[in-house]
């Protein structure tokens, strides 16, 4: 998610007000004031208006229909469905009285279907039940509940890839972490962020215990919200635990500077052209206008490089941090996932060394984009 | 051509209202820029040749509106290039400010002929229409010949109607060919302008 859009959006309803929802074109005159560098997601946004879809958002968006709206703008607008959910996204954030406690759930999806959940655990519980016998005399005698789950992970967190996880045992007072349960499907439930967080901390599962999640309950990756669980860590889970979360706010800082970076680079390139052009039209006519604009141009692209040197600098800072934090770590490696510039970040990462002086040269990354997209 | 008047008889106002809101940032606002340079060199030569005296007027609207340039006379008018397009477009603000000035030019001796072409990219954020009604109820803006111009594919096309008063509206979809048509457009506006203020001419002879 675009950050910038995200913020404009939220500003632009709390100045001229939430009734701008109603008003899809004056909306969408707002929109194309404030947001000229967007014009494609102002569209998909004024077409979420339109259809009605923000209004199903009202009074306070639900993050349980985020799915379903997703998937209604995205027939509506034919955008594939991570485009049509980022535009929820966008939407939700704007209209959430607290935006900070959607954030997990903005960002975690719900869990895999029901069938595939329902069938690895059978694997798994077979596998256990034919493993030891022990195992269901314990699960007998301790009322606790267990549950596998298959959890996806999120743009901003992680391996975006399907984190398969072992059957554990959680009870509702500590988190301690055995391999032995029975599996018990009516506990499959929706799992918070922190808590997927917490399961990698231990390369192993971290199952859900909440029956109705809601966003109240869902916790914030910046303030995670299991005291108990994590009091019951040990200092290495804890210290893990850290590890993953330093990870993902250095990842987020390296994304926002890739992210300036390149609509910096797209507004250069396109200025460099029209310099081309001026300075031909300059050579053709001599007109003292086309020298006017030479000028400003000039200026114009200065300024432009200062900002992507600036970018470049913040994006090497954070990629140092997580260079350090990483150095060499595949599982940590693997929450830097997602999207295609999440990949650029990873690859950078993996190239990389702890204590290594980073300088990533404008080319070397217009370089990288380029590739990306001619990968594409 | 000549009926025995002199040169200061002949006068043209040009009005133009340049929408300068953050959704013209970028090539809109560039290829404005320089229409408006091309365009205004071209006419020189056709006002000279006619013996007409043309003042160039320009307003800027975005969040508020402002005088721009100021009854500059055509021949000594060179096109400074807008550089910053920023804010919400007020249109209501220009017709106001528009307005204001027909109220004061109507107590003018000197009567002119006046033509107003309105750049834009639509989607004003205000409610103008009643603005719009201001200026069309001055004895001045009763008379003006208005022209408007949509920019980019995505033009709100309701208020350039609304102010032109008719529902043919030139969008320029694609901007490079904008130049050449804003200086025939410019030119047919002041071969009119010019009709008009020489039937006037006749008829106060």
């Amino acid at each position: 998610m675009n950050q910038e859009i995200q913020t404009i959006l939220r500003r632009v309803l709390q100045r001229y007000g939430r009734d701008l929802v109603k008003q899809p074109s004056l909306c969408d005159a707002y929109l194309a004031d404030f947001l000229p560098m967007h014009p494609t997601i102002r569209r998909y946004l004024v077409k979420a208006l339109q259809s009605g879809i923000v209004s199903q958002m009202l009074p306070e968006p639900d993050p349980s229909k985020f799915m379903d709206l997703s998937k209604q703008l995205a027939r509506v607008t034919s955008i594939d469905l991570p485009q049509a959910r980022e535009i929820i996204q966008y939407w939700a954030h704007a209209l959430a009285s607290n935006p900070n406690q959607l954030i997990p759930t903005l960002t975690t999806n719900k869990p895999k279907v029901l069938s595939t959940t329902v069938l690895g655990a059978s694997v798994l519980t077979m596998g256990l039940l034919l493993g030891g016998g022990w195992a269901f005399y314990q699960w007998q005698a301790t009322p606790a509940y267990a549950v596998a789950t298959v959890v996806e992970s999120s743009d901003l967190m992680s391996g975006a890839k399907p984190v398969f996880i072992e059957v554990v045992e959680v009870t509702n007072k500590a988190a301690t972490v055995q391999g032995q349960s029975t599996p018990n499907t009516q506990g499959l439930s929706f799992v918070p962020i922190a808590q997927a967080t917490l399961a990698m901390t231990s390369n192993t599962a971290w199952a859900a215990t909440t029956e109705n999640p809601s966003a109240s309950t869902l916790t914030n990756l910046a303030e995670p919200v299991l005291p108990n669980a994590l009091a019951n860590l040990s200092p290495e889970q804890l210290q893990r635990f850290q590890q993953v979360q330093h990870t993902q706010q250095l990842n987020q800082d390296a994304l926002n500077a890739l992210q300036h970076f390149v609509e910096h680079h797209q507004r250069y390139a396109q200025k460099k052209q029209s310099l081309q052009t001026i300075n031909l039209m300059w050579a053709n006519t001599q007109q003292p206008y086309y020298q006017q604009q030479q000028q400003a141009m000039s200026g114009q692209l200065q300024q432009l490089e200062q900002q992507l040197d600036e970018s470049l600098g913040l994006y090497n800072t954070a990629l140092q941090g997580l260079c350090s934090v990483v150095n060499g770590d595949v599982l940590l490696l693997d929450t830097i996932q997602g999207s295609s510039l999440q990949n650029i970040i990873k690859q950078h990462v993996s190239e990389c060394q702890a204590n290594q002086v980073l300088a990533l040269s404008r080319e070397q990354m217009i370089q990288g984009l380029q590739m990306l997209q001619a990968s594409n | 051509m000549s009926i025995g008047l002199d040169n200061t008889s002949y006068i043209i106002r040009l009005y133009l209202l340049c929408d300068v809101s953050g959704s013209m940032h970028g090539v809109r606002l560039i290829a404005l820029n320089r229409a408006l340079n091309h365009a205004l060199t071209h006419i020189q030569r056709s006002a000279q040749s006619r013996k007409v005296r043309v003042y160039v007027n320009a307003l800027c609207y975005s969040t508020y509106a402002k005088w721009y340039c100021n009854d500059v006379l055509l021949e000594q008018c060179y096109w400074q290039p807008i550089e910053q397009a920023q804010g919400i477009s007020q249109l209501g603000q220009a017709f106001k400010l528009l307005a204001s000035r027909f109220k004061t030019l109507a107590d003018s001796p000197f009567d002119s002929t006046n033509i107003v072409l309105l750049f834009t990219d639509g989607k004003p954020t205000d409610a103008y229409q009643s603005s719009l009604q201001q200026l069309l109820q001055t004895r001045i803006g009763q008379n003006t010949i208005r022209l408007g111009f949509g920019l980019g594919s995505d033009t709100d096309l309701e208020c350039l109607q609304a102010f032109q008063g008719t529902s043919v509206v030139p969008v320029f979809t694609r901007l490079a060919p904008f130049k050449h048509q804003l200086t025939h457009s410019l030119e047919h506006a002041l071969q009119l302008g010019y009709l008009r203020a020489l039937k006037s001419l006749r008829l106060s002879i």
